[in-house]
This record gives C-alpha cells, structure tokens and sequence, in this order.
C-alpha cells in the first residue's frame, strides 16, 4: 500500500511535520521519501490533507469481556479502538471475575484483534477488595503491563503502601485513581453553584485533591511509579507538577472527554453526563488544558466505559457513571486543545509517553519498522451520530456534536 | 385570559415571574371557589389525572387529590407501595403503563433529583412535580408565596429566613427561586452541616444563628429535619438540634416584633418547633394548608389550558 503525501508525526524521525509517500509492503514499512515508484496495482491512498503518526496507545478502557458482554465485548472493543486510531489499549481489571489471576491475563492478550493489542492491567487487589495483594509478579510475568484496581480507587492506605513496594521488583506501574471515597460516595456531579441549583449531591474537589495528596505522600515514602488515573482539578495539577519538580516518579492522565463539558451542562440531567470524575468548572477546564501544555499531563485516555440502556434511561440519581469514549478521544480532545496545544504534543501524549510509562517498545515511523501506525485528519470537523457508534453501547454524550479531528485508519 | 409559558410544572426555576403571579391570581379565583357551599367547578371534567407517588406523601397527595376533584378531574392514584417498581419495574415502563390507560397529566413525586424532567423528555402527558428528592417542589413554594402574600399584603420586599435542613429539602431550593422571583429577600439558616457550600451563589443571605435569623426575618419557614432523606449523619442527635437550632415561644418573646411562623409540614412536633409556637396566633401553618388546595387547582388549571383538546 501506498500513501501518498502524507504529513508524518513522529518527533524522532527525520521526515517529522514532511508531507512524503510511505510504502508498506506486507505489514512493514519499505521507503519513505518524495514521489515513490512502486509496482502496478499497489492500492493508493491519497493522504494530501492527512497526517500519519505511530499507532495511539489507551491507558484507560473498560470492556465486558468477561462477565458483562452485552456492554462490550472484546471483539467491539476492538473494532470501536481501531475505528478510535487506537492500536493499543489497557484493559481495566473491572471484570467479573475480577483480573487477578494469570490465566486471566494470558486470555485478554488472546483476545486481541483487528490490528488492536489488548493489554491487561492486574488488578490490584484481591476482588478489588482493596484489602490483600493480588499475585502482582507472576501476572507481570503473564504481560500485564500496569497494576490497579481500575474503576474502584485503593483506600486501604497500607495496601497502596505495600503494592507500592511491591511493584518495585517488576519497575511495574502503579494506576490509581484520586478519590477520598468518604467525601464522594453519595455525589452524582461537581460539587458547585449547580449541584447546589440541582438539588444533586456534590463530588466535591477535596475529595480528588485529599486522596492525590495521600498518594504522593506515599509515593514519596515508598518510592515506585504512580500513575494517577483521570484527574480533573485545577489543584490535581497543581499538585502533580509540584511533584514532579521535586522528582517523584508521579505521572497522569485526563479523559479525552474531560475538557469538553462543564458542570453547567448537566441541567439537562442527561445521564451520560454522568461520569467519574464529574464534569467541573471554567477554572479547572483551563489548568487542565494548562497541565497538557506544559507537559503536567502526560497522557489523554478515552476512559472508555459503556453502560447499557437499563443503566443509563434512568433517574440521574439511579443511572451508571461512565460514558463510552474510544471513538469519540481524538476529535474531542483536539477540538478542545487545537488553538493551545500543537499537534505532535498531543500526539506525543498517545503514543511515545504511554509506551515509555508502560515500558512498552517505542513505534517509529521508519523504514523497516513493523507498521504501527494511525492515518488521521487532525483538523476535519464531523457530526458524530448514534448511527455510527460501533461499540456495543450507546451511552455518548457526544451523540450529535461537532468533533474535530477524525481518524482514517490504523494500520498494525 | 393569560396563559402560562411552560407545559409542565417541573419546577419554580422554569416560570417567569408573570406565570408565578398568574398562578397566584387564578388561585385568589379558586380558593373563591373553595369557599361557596358548592366547592367544585366542571372545569377539568374532559381530564384524567394520575397521581403518581413514588415516595410517601400525606398531605401534597390528599391536596393534589382534593384539587383535581374539585376541578372535575377524573383521578386515579398509585404509590410505589403498591407499584410493580419493588418488582424491579422501571420508572419509564410504570408511566407508560399508567399513560395507555390514556391519562392527560401526570402527579409525580420521586426521590430523584431530576425524574419528572427525565419524564418529560419521554413521554407526552403534561407533568407536575409534586417533589424530586432534594430538588425542587414548586407547589409548596407557590402556596407557601401565597400564603405569605395573604397574611402580609405582599410579598415584594419582605424578609423570609427558610430555617432548618437545607441541604435535604426541596422546599427550601423552590422557596428561595419563587421569593427572588417575587423580589422577597430570603435567608437560610441552619447548622452548617446542614446548609450546602455553595448556597451563597443563589443571592441569598446565609445564617448559622437562629437568633439572628429571627431577628432579621418577618417570616420564618421552618423546614422539618428529613431523617429519611439523610445519608450518614449530619446533626448528632435531635435533642441537640433542638437545643441549639429548634424554634419555642421563648425565642419568639425575646424578639421586638412579631414574625410570622410556616412550616411545609409534617412537623416533628417539640425538634424543629415547639407545639406552643406551632399553634399559636403567629402561625399560618393551617392556612399554608387550605391555600394549597386553591394553589394546584391553579396549577392544574393552567397547564390543562395548554393541553390541545
């Protein structure tokens, strides 16, 4: 295959921002240059307004796989991360039976497809009960790539101590998520001026920024990697880069969906809205967007969560948290960082940072290489319809709005 | 003759301030009505209403009841008591079941924040919010308005303190958006486990003294403490929060003037009131009640009016 004048994304290659032909032949890449000469009927893409980076890595997704297939199951995963330019993509331990077992891991590898690599993270804790270890080492040894108890965040303060530790045998990374459970368990949005115009429960800031606080404290005790799962504070950011200066291996994430709402929205109390972290304010939209400029975020993950109908056409009280994400990332987060962050800064955050927090092999773009690649147009604005969704769930609060940035294909 | 601007009453924060007086207007007309030997005008004899309580409710549904009867309304009830929901039937699939028995309007109360507005974007029955959880409860706030504006002459410029459980009270959030609306000016007080953060950004003056609530208010509304409605607890005990927070006679006799007393009801009797304040001449607690008839008689006339038939 041939593309034809495409605009290469790739800090450490020579051809970086040059618009050449790439020529694959069987999976690999064979020449890279201006004008190529390849044989007849070798298929044509014409990539003039296209850019081709290395395949996008998801450090955050949620599949039914085993135990909730009618949400998502492994083969719509797949299908929704390729149609997302996504080649690989970190699997939540939020099964059931919960991922804490080799054999578990062996089996969501196996399940990869569609040019998608599916990589597991070990959960944590026994049944993500957040109170004894889980065997971490020898599902590291399976190909878990990350350690976390995913959707649910470590309050056992002295289990996050010992895995901490622990972990440190592998180089293995930690995830969790920021979370004072106390402060947030009955919250259904951002504790604001509208939660309180609502009459709903507030997840107040506190409870992020006081669980992120306890995190790095440990982190600083123990020492280890720590990977902060879906931040959403102006204080989160603040914390994390301070953290940082002072040379803790801390790093973070937010959700692609992140920057794309406000508290304010949910006055339509249109449950897929509702997501954990919640929707917050102007100020924390701005340090979020500040936090990725500025290298604070290193990463943007899809946060990929589907829910059924029967969880989501609910009382907002009643209804799921989560939105399905994978196919929606990039146009969401590229419309909201187009005019403040560039585009290989971004692109940076979907592929060379998540392989280098996962010790995951770096994808080049180059000749020889292996093709892990995502074709996209990072700047074509598109409708996004519930027709088109091809995850197995529906619950998008983007259904209907204009997303910037679509992807082409992957090629893996 | 005016008609309201919304199709359903979902809550206060929805009206203009002209269908608020509208509805006062047209509720002076009925509580007329309530007060000649017969009670019951024809008006809504082509309506069914169904009165829809997913939680317990004595008064607003007897008041709801007695409203739609007096109007001619042809009534049917249903409580989640008795309702398929334990069953594990969905909040969508109880309506539409009760709606294809060709139903007009809908009387909901819910504890979720938000049900009827989810309701509303479902199904085509005109709704009325008698209650969502923590939210709004409009009619409570419209006849609590008119109840104020009967025994003062107006409601523009006067002094309400709303004093007791904020936090889990949705008479307290249709309250304070009615009164501004109406240009009263409102306080809330409470202790401050109880008063949500962020309550300030409604424009409207926050106390954690009952005395000096008091002092500063010509009505009090006094909230009853939703121990159901509690999650984990807020005040240690009730005694406490009767020493320190309830409102009795001799809190009333320090003041240099005199203050009206309402309360939504049911009261707990001796925690957030003394008997001897709720039964006194200060009080218009009765009176909230008999408006409220003439108040959802309004109401439901109202919305019917929009009703194509």
């Amino acid at each position: 295959m041939l593309l034809q004048t495409v605009q290469i994304i790739d800090k450490t290659s020579p051809f970086h921002l040059q618009r050449t032909d790439i020529y694959f032949q069987q999976g690999t890449i064979v020449a890279i240059g201006d004008a190529l000469k390849v044989p007849e009927n070798t298929p044509i893409i014409d990539c003039h307004e296209l850019s081709m980076s290395a395949g996008w890595v998801d450090m955050c997704a949620w599949s039914g796989g085993v135990g909730y297939e009618h949400r998502e199951d492994f083969s719509s995963l797949c299908r929704a991360a390729a149609a997302g330019g996504f080649t690989e993509v970190l699997i939540l331990p939020n099964m059931q039976p919960f991922v804490q077992h080799k054999e578990s891991i062996g089996y969501i590898r196996s399940q990869s497809q569609l040019g998608v690599q599916l990589l597991p993270i070990a959960g944590l804790s026994v049944q993500g009960q957040g109170e004894e270890m889980t065997e971490l080492l020898d599902m590291y040894h399976a190909g878990a790539v990350a350690f976390s108890d995913g959707l649910l965040p470590v309050t056992n303060t002295a289990l996050l101590l010992k895995c901490l530790l622990y972990l440190q045998h592998c180089n293995g990374l930690l995830i969790n998520r920021a979370d004072e459970k106390h402060l947030s368990k009955y919250g259904q949005m951002n504790e604001s001026e509208i939660s309180v115009f609502l009459g709903l429960k507030g997840i107040p800031h506190l409870a992020e920024v006081l669980g992120l606080q306890r995190d790095l404290h440990l982190l600083g005790y123990t020492g280890g990697r720590l990977h902060v799962s879906c931040i959403s504070t102006a204080e989160s950011v603040a914390l994390i880069r301070e953290a940082k200066t002072r040379g803790l291996a801390v790093s973070c994430d937010i959700a692609a969906h992140q920057l794309s709402f406000l508290d304010q929205a949910m006055q339509s109390f249109d449950t897929n809205l509702k997501v954990k972290p919640p929707f917050r304010g102007e100020a924390d939209r701005q340090a979020l967007l500040q936090g990725l400029v500025d290298g604070t975020i290193d990463h943007v993950c899809s946060a990929h969560l589907p829910c059924d109908e029967e969880g989501k056409k609910l009382e907002f009280d009643l209804a799921d948290f989560g939105c399905i994400g994978l196919e929606t990332a990039f146009g969401a987060i590229r419309k909201a960082t187009a005019t403040y962050l560039p585009l290989p800064d971004l692109i940076e955050k979907m592929t060379t940072k998540p392989r280098q927090l996962l010790n995951l092999p770096q994808q080049r773009i180059a000749i020889g290489e292996k093709a892990n690649c995502t074709l996209f147009h990072p700047n074509q604005t598109w409708t996004f319809s519930a027709a088109a969704i091809v995850s197995k769930s529906q619950n998008s609060p983007f259904v209907g709005q204009t997303l910037q940035g679509k992807v082409v294909k992957v090629f893996s | 003759m005016n008609s309201i601007s919304v199709r359903h009453l979902l809550g206060i924060k929805d009206l203009q301030e002209t269908d608020i007086q509208l509805i006062l207007e047209t509720a002076d007309r009925f509580k007329e009505v309530l007060n000649r030997p017969i009670k019951k005008v024809p008006s809504l004899r082509d309506i069914t209403i169904a009165n829809v309580f997913f939680e317990n409710s004595t008064r607003t549904r007897l008041s709801f009841e007695l409203a739609e009867r007096r109007l001619s309304a042809d009534t049917l009830n249903f409580s989640s008591a008795q309702s398929s929901v334990k069953k594990g039937e969905t909040l969508l699939d109880t309506v539409n079941n009760i709606l294809a028995m060709k139903v007009d309007m809908l009387v909901m109360r819910h504890a979720s924040p938000g049900a009827p507005h989810f309701l509303s974007k479902h199904i085509n029955a005109a709704i009325v919010n008698a209650g969502d959880g923590t939210h709004e409860h409009p009619t409570q706030a419209l006849l609590d308005a008119y109840s104020i504006k009967e025994k003062l002459g107006r409601i523009e410029g006067v002094k309400v303190a709303i004093i007791g459980d904020i936090s889990h009270s949705r008479v307290a959030l249709s309250n304070i958006f009615a009164l501004k609306k109406l240009g009263a000016e409102v306080m809330v007080c409470g202790p401050k486990t109880l008063i949500p953060k962020y309550i300030d950004s409604l424009g409207i003056k926050v106390s954690f003294d009952v005395r000096q609530a008091l002092n500063w208010c010509d009505v009090a509304n006094v909230l009853r403490i939703q121990l159901e409605r509690q999650q984990g607890k807020n005040i240690p005990s009730l005694r406490e929060y009767t020493l320190y927070f309830g409102i009795n006679k001799t809190l009333l006799d320090e003041l240099d003037k005199e203050i009206v007393i309402m309360h939504p009801g049911p009261i707990n009797r001796g925690i957030e009131l003394s008997s001897d304040v709720a039964d006194s001449a200060h009080s218009i607690i009765l009176q909230q009640v008999e408006n409220g008839v003439a108040v959802r008689m309004a109401v439901l006339y109202l919305l019917a009016e929009k009703i194509g038939r």
